[in-house]
């Protein structure tokens, strides 16, 4: 049980802070994954067609978190995804490798909490944006921390 | 696969109804099962670690309700969805292991030339309770 809760969930951080980039190939294997997790077998998933196979949102937005996945706020808080913005700009296909960037988009208080913004963008390996996500966190005190004195 | 012009204005579109198993929460993963970082261990993934942090169960990433949305205007709209489409979702009630949910879409507004519309999307539990919910756009793009 937490005892301390520190003031401010994200003391380090700032507008404009960035993360990445990261380079990550949609594989076949990686992509039939989020099928399953996702119960979505849509024949514009799959090989056999015409043209590769779409990668699933599910994969993409997945690799979109995951530069940022692990952060964890100051002690005694706990953060909530709660908005989520995409905007699809191309598609990607299988067999594609992305690169991923990360940047700390807003910081602001909304109805007493402390929320932030973090922008992921996906651009392809010819350099053209596919997607740009924003994702939104609103924190709050863990229901165990009790106030700093 | 619907097309957009067979999109009727107020209809709702539904996904299948999807079951959220453990099996499904430990796939949606960016780390390939198998590889040494999956499974990732953590209240998405742990019943041990969803307990201990006050949950009734592994919660499921915004993420993959926000996914099955997108998943369902890509069908709706075809592969042109993905140059064009934009979807902003608000989390409003958490989704555990166990739950069924399913997406959901209604055609609010539209224009032929370009083509472009307003949709109003969500999620929903079997009981029908809103998981998540918001609004998506797609508009075509100069080349079609």
């Amino acid at each position: 049980m937490a005892s301390y809760v520190a003031a401010h969930p994200l003391p380090d951080i700032q507008v404009g802070m960035e993360w990445g980039p990261v380079q990550v190939e949609v594989t076949e294997v990686l992509n039939e994954q989020f099928l399953f997790a996702m119960e979505d077998y849509g024949s514009e998933y799959l090989p056999g067609q015409p043209t590769p196979p779409l990668a699933h949102p599910g994969t993409l937005l997945s690799l979109a978190m995951s530069g940022i996945a692990g952060f964890r706020p100051a002690e005694g808080w706990t953060g909530m995804h709660a908005r989520d913005e995409v905007e699809l700009v191309r598609p990607v296909f299988v067999g594609e490798t992305l690169t991923l960037r990360w940047q700390v988009a807003d910081l602001y208080d909304k109805r007493g909490r402390p929320w932030w913004v973090r922008e992921c963008t996906i651009t392809g390996a010819d350099g053209q944006l596919r997607l740009r996500r924003r994702i939104h966190t609103a924190f709050q005190r863990d229901v165990s921390a009790e106030p700093a004195e | 696969m619907t097309t957009t012009t067979t999109l009727t204005p107020e209809q709702a579109y539904h996904g299948a109804w999807k079951d959220i198993s453990l099996p499904r929460l430990l796939t949606f993963s960016p780390h390939v099962v198998g590889s040494p970082d999956w499974p990732p261990v953590n209240h998405h993934t742990s019943r041990e670690l969803a307990e201990h942090a006050g949950l009734k169960a592994p919660i499921a990433a915004g993420t993959q309700t926000e996914s099955h949305v997108l998943a369902l205007l890509g069908h709706l709209l075809g592969v042109s969805w993905w140059s064009g489409g934009a979807l902003d979702l608000r989390f409003i009630s958490p989704v555990y292991e166990g739950d069924r949910i399913r997406a959901c879409a209604v055609l609010k507004s539209s224009t032929a030339k370009p083509f472009h519309a307003e949709f109003e999307v969500w999620c929903e539990r079997d009981d029908l309770t809103k998981v998540a919910a918001g609004t998506a756009i797609y508009t075509e793009s100069a080349g079609g």
